[in-house]
C-alpha cells in the first residue's frame, strides 16, 4: 500500500485571481491611453505605467506570505501545471536573455537566433531526461537532491556553495539592466531631493522591489507573483501586433516577419549598410551594450557567428538551462508527477511562443528602423527619430548629408535598450513604450527573484538547516533564508555598483558554468547507478574548475572554443572525472543503490517525504 | 516475473525512449543549423528555408514531440503498473 504524505490542495480561485489581475493591467493600459489623449503628461504616463506593475507585485508578494517552511520552500507542492510552466518560463527567459537576444538578432541577423533556440533546447532537456525523476525525489534544492540520492554530506555542502556563483552572476546581470531600464522612466534622485547618484538610486529601487516581492513568502511569493509577471511579459505583443498590422496587414507577427527579413535585406543592398561579413569569434561579435552601428547582413547564415561557435552557443545555453540549479527546483512544485510532465508540456508550449517571438520583435523593429533612419538626409528624418535621440536611445550623426554608407556607420543603437524603440517608431501613444518597458522589467525580476529564493533556500535549507543547526525550527530556518537575501541583495548592490556588467554576456556564462558544474553530475546520478558520492564530488569539482578557469583566462582558444562556451570544455571533463572517480571509489552503498532505483519509479512515496518518515520513526526510538 | 524484473524491464523501455528523444533534439538543434547556409536558398513563407527550420519549425516540432515522449512514459506507467499514488 502506498501512504499518501502530501495532499495539496490546489486553490480554486487561482484562475479568478488571475483574470482579475490581467483585466487590471489592461484596464490601467487602456486608461492610460485615453488620459494620454485627454492630456496627461508624458512623465506621470511613464512612471505609472512602470511603477504600478512593481506595486502590484510587491502586493502579491505580501498576501501570499507564510511562516510555514514547505510553502517557502517550495511553495508547497501544490502549484498546477498550467501556472508552474508561466513561472518557469518568465524565470528562464530573463530580462537579460530576452533583451539580450532581441539585441543580438538585431545586430548579427539570423545567426543570433542560437541563444533563444538553445534556451528552449535546455527546457525540453529538462523534459526528457530529469522531469520524473526530480519530481519523484521532491527536493526542496539542488544540492537537496544530490543529499538525498547519495547521503553524502560533503557533496551536499559543495554542491551548495557551487550553485552560488551562477546564480549571483545572473541577479547582478538582472539587477544591472533593470537599474539601466527603470532610469529611462523615472525622475533622478535629484528631482526628488535626494543625494544619490542616479544609477545607485535605480539600482536600489530595483533591487528593493525584488527584495520585497519575496521576502516574506520565498518560493510562494515568487511563483505567484512570476505567473503574474508573465501576464506582464506578454504586454510586449501589444506594440509588435500593432506594428505587424501597419506593415503587413496580418496580426500574426511570429509568421509574418520573413517579409521584414526580405525587406531588410533588400535595403541592406541598396543603401550599402553591410560592410562587414567576415564571421567573428562569440566573444567578439556578440554586441556590447555601448553604442554601435549596424554593420552586418541580416539573413547570410554564418555570416556573424561561425559555425561552431553557432552550435557550442546552443549546447551551452541547452545544458545550462536543463542543469540550472535554480530551475530544478521548480519542478518538485507541482503536486504529482503527471503535473509535471503536463507542466513540461506547457513549459514546451509557453516557451516556444516567447522563443518565437523574439525574432519577430527583432526584425520588425530593425526594418522600420533601416527603413527611416540608416542613410536616410536629416531633413527626411521622421519625428520620432527625433524623440529616440533625445531619450538616448540611438544616436544621429550630426551631418547626414555625407554619403550613404558613411551615415550607415554612424546612427548608433543599443543592444539592451532595442526593444524600446518599436513602439516609438511605429508612432503609437506613449503608453507602449512603457509597456514595453515593464515587460521587460517583469522578466527580469521573474528571473532575479527567483534566483534570489533559490540562493536563499539553499544557504538554510541545506548549509544552516543541514549542516550549521540540525535542530533549527521553521521559525529560524526561515529567518536564515530571510536574512540570506537581504545579504545578497546587498552584496549585488556592491559588485553592480564597482564591476562593469554586460547583462547578455554575463547570463551566458552563468548558464556556462551551471552546465559545466552540474550537467553531467545530474545526468549521471539519474541515469548511471554506479556512480559514487566521491565520483559526483570530483565531476562536480572538476567541472566548475575547468569551466570556472576557462571562463576567467583569455588568450588562445583551446580547440578554437570560445571562452563564453566554456562549458564544451567543462562538461566533458566533468563526465569523465565523475566516471573515472566512480570506477576506482569503492562500490556504491547500498542505500545509494536503493535510492536511485527508488527515483526511476514513478510510483510510490518521494524520496523526501520517505527520509522524513524514517527520520520521525527514528526519533521515538532513540529517545527511548 | 519478480518486481525487480518487473522495474528493470520498465526502465529498460523508458531508456530507449528517452535515448530516441535525445537523438532527435540533437539532430534538431546541433544537426540541422549545420545545413541552415545551404537551406537559406531556397525560401518558404518568405523565411529563408534554412533558418525557418531552425529557428520556427524545429521549435513546433520540439512542442509536439514531447507530448508525444511524455505520452509513452504515461502508457510505459501504466503497461507496468507504475502509476502514480502521490
Amino acid at each position: 500500500m502506498t501512504l499518501n504524505y502530501s495532499t495539496p490542495v490546489i486553490n480554486p480561485r487561482l484562475g479568478s485571481s488571475f483574470a482579475i489581475f490581467a483585466s487590471a493591467y489592461t484596464c490601467l493600459v487602456v486608461m492610460l491611453i485615453v488620459l494620454e489623449q485627454l492630456g496627461l503628461s508624458v512623465p506621470t504616463i511613464d512612471e505609472l505605467i512602470i511603477v504600478t506593475p512593481a506595486l502590484f507585485y510587491i502586493a502579491i508578494g505580501f498576501m501570499t506570505r507564510t511562516i510555514n517552511a514547505d510553502d517557502f520552500l517550495l511553495a508547497g507542492q501544490r502549484v498546477p501545471p498550467f501556472y508552474n510552466a508561466l513561472a518557469f518560463t518568465s524565470m528562464v527567459f530573463g530580462g537579460s536573455i530576452l533583451l539580450g537576444s532581441i539585441g543580438s538578432l538585431f545586430f548579427l541577423g539570423i545567426d543570433a537566433i542560437a541563444i533563444p533556440v538553445g534556451c528552449f533546447a535546455g527546457l525540453v532537456l529538462t523534459g526528457v531526461l530529469f522531469v520524473p525523476y526530480l519530481r519523484k525525489a521532491g527536493a526542496n534544492t539542488l544540492p537537496g537532491f544530490l543529499h538525498l540520492r547519495f547521503g553524502h554530506r560533503g557533496l551536499r555542502l559543495a554542491a551548495a556553495i557551487l550553485m552560488l556563483a551562477p546564480c549571483l552572476i545572473i541577479i547582478v546581470a538582472e539587477a544591472s539592466l533593470g537599474g539601466k531600464l527603470v532610469g529611462y522612466f523615472l525622475p533622478p534622485p535629484q528631482a526628488l531631493g535626494l543625494n544619490l547618484s542616479s544609477p545607485a538610486f535605480f539600482l536600489i529601487l530595483v533591487l528593493a522591489s525584488i527584495f520585497l516581492t519575496v521576502v516574506l513568502g520565498g518560493m510562494r511569493s515568487a511563483t505567484w507573483t512570476q505567473c503574474v509577471q508573465f501576464v506582464v511579459l506578454l504586454g510586449i505583443l501589444a506594440p509588435l501586433v500593432a506594428v505587424s498590422v501597419i506593415r503587413t496587414k496580418l496580426p500574426l507577427p511570429q509568421l509574418t516577419y520573413g517579409s521584414q527579413l526580405e525587406e531588410v535585406k533588400a535595403l541592406e543592398q541598396t543603401k550599402g549598410i553591410v560592410t562587414v561579413t567576415q564571421p567573428q569569434t562569440l566573444s567578439e561579435v556578440l554586441p556590447k551594450p555601448g553604442a554601435q552601428p549596424v554593420v552586418r547582413p541580416v539573413e547570410r547564415a554564418f555570416s556573424a557567428l561561425r559555425p561552431m561557435d553557432f552550435l557550442l552557443l546552443g549546447f551551452c545555453l541547452a545544458t545550462g538551462v536543463a542543469a540550472h540549479p535554480a530551475f530544478l527546483p521548480r519542478l518538485s512544485m507541482t503536486p504529482t508527477i503527471l503535473a509535471s510532465r503536463r507542466c513540461l508540456g506547457w513549459v514546451t508550449v509557453v516557451a516556444g511562443f516567447v522563443v518565437l517571438t523574439i525574432p519577430a520583435y527583432a526584425f520588425f523593429t530593425k526594418a522600420m528602423v533601416v527603413e527611416s533612419l540608416i542613410g536616410v538626409p536629416a531633413s527626411d528624418l521622421p519625428a520620432w527619430a527625433r524623440a529616440l535621440q533625445q531619450l538616448g536611445l540611438i544616436s544621429l550623426p550630426a551631418n547626414q548629408f555625407d554619403s550613404f554608407n558613411a551615415a550607415a556607420q554612424r546612427v548608433t543603437f543599443h543592444r539592451d535598450s532595442l526593444a524600446l524603440i518599436l513602439p516609438l517608431a511605429g508612432s503609437l501613444p506613449r503608453v507602449f513604450f512603457g509597456l514595453a518597458a515593464a515587460s521587460a522589467l517583469a522578466a527580469l525580476s521573474a528571473c532575479a527573484a527567483g534566483h534570489l529564493v533559490a540562493v536563499a533556500n539553499t544557504v538554510s535549507d541545506d548549509l544552516y538547516h543541514g549542516f550549521l543547526n540540525k535542530m533549527a525550527s521553521p521559525g529560524r530556518r526561515l529567518l536564515a533564508a530571510r536574512l540570506t537575501m537581504l545579504l545578497f541583495a546587498m552584496v549585488v548592490f556592491i559588485i553592480t555598483q564597482n564591476l562593469a556588467t554586460d547583462p547578455l554576456r554575463w547570463a551566458i556564462a552563468a548558464f556556462s558554468l551551471s552546465s559545466g558544474t552540474f550537467f553531467a553530475v545530474l545526468v549521471l546520478s539519474v541515469w548511471w547507478r554506479r556512480l559514487t558520492a566521491t565520483g559526483a564530488l570530483a565531476g562536480l569539482l572538476s567541472g566548475f574548475a575547468v569551466t570556472a578557469l576557462y571562463l576567467r583566462a583569455g588568450g588562445t582558444p583551446l580547440f578554437g572554443i570560445d571562452t563564453l562556451t566554456a562549458a564544451a570544455l567543462g562538461v566533458p571533463v566533468s563526465f569523465v572525472a565523475a566516471i573515472f572517480v566512480s570506477f576506482f571509489s569503492k562500490a556504491p552503498e547500498q542505500s545509494a543503490l536503493e535510492a536511485v532505483d527508488e527515483l526511476r519509479v514513478p510510483a510510490g512515496e518521494t524520496l523526501q517525504s520517505r527520509m522524513l518518515r524514517l527520520a520521525a520513526r527514528a526519533k521515538p526510538l532513540s529517545k527511548a | 516475473m519478480s518486481e525487480d524484473d518487473i522495474k528493470q524491464a520498465y526502465w529498460r523501455r523508458i531508456r530507449r525512449l528517452t535515448f530516441g528523444m535525445i537523438v532527435v533534439i540533437a539532430g534538431l538543434t546541433l544537426l540541422l543549423p549545420i545545413f541552415m547556409p545551404t537551406l537559406n536558398a531556397y525560401r518558404f513563407l518568405r523565411f529563408p528555408l534554412g533558418y525557418f527550420l531552425v529557428g520556427n519549425a524545429s521549435i513546433f516540432g520540439l512542442a509536439i514531440l514531447i507530448y508525444g515522449f511524455f505520452g509513452g512514459q504515461q502508457r510505459s506507467d501504466r503497461a507496468y503498473n507504475m502509476t502514480i499514488q502521490f
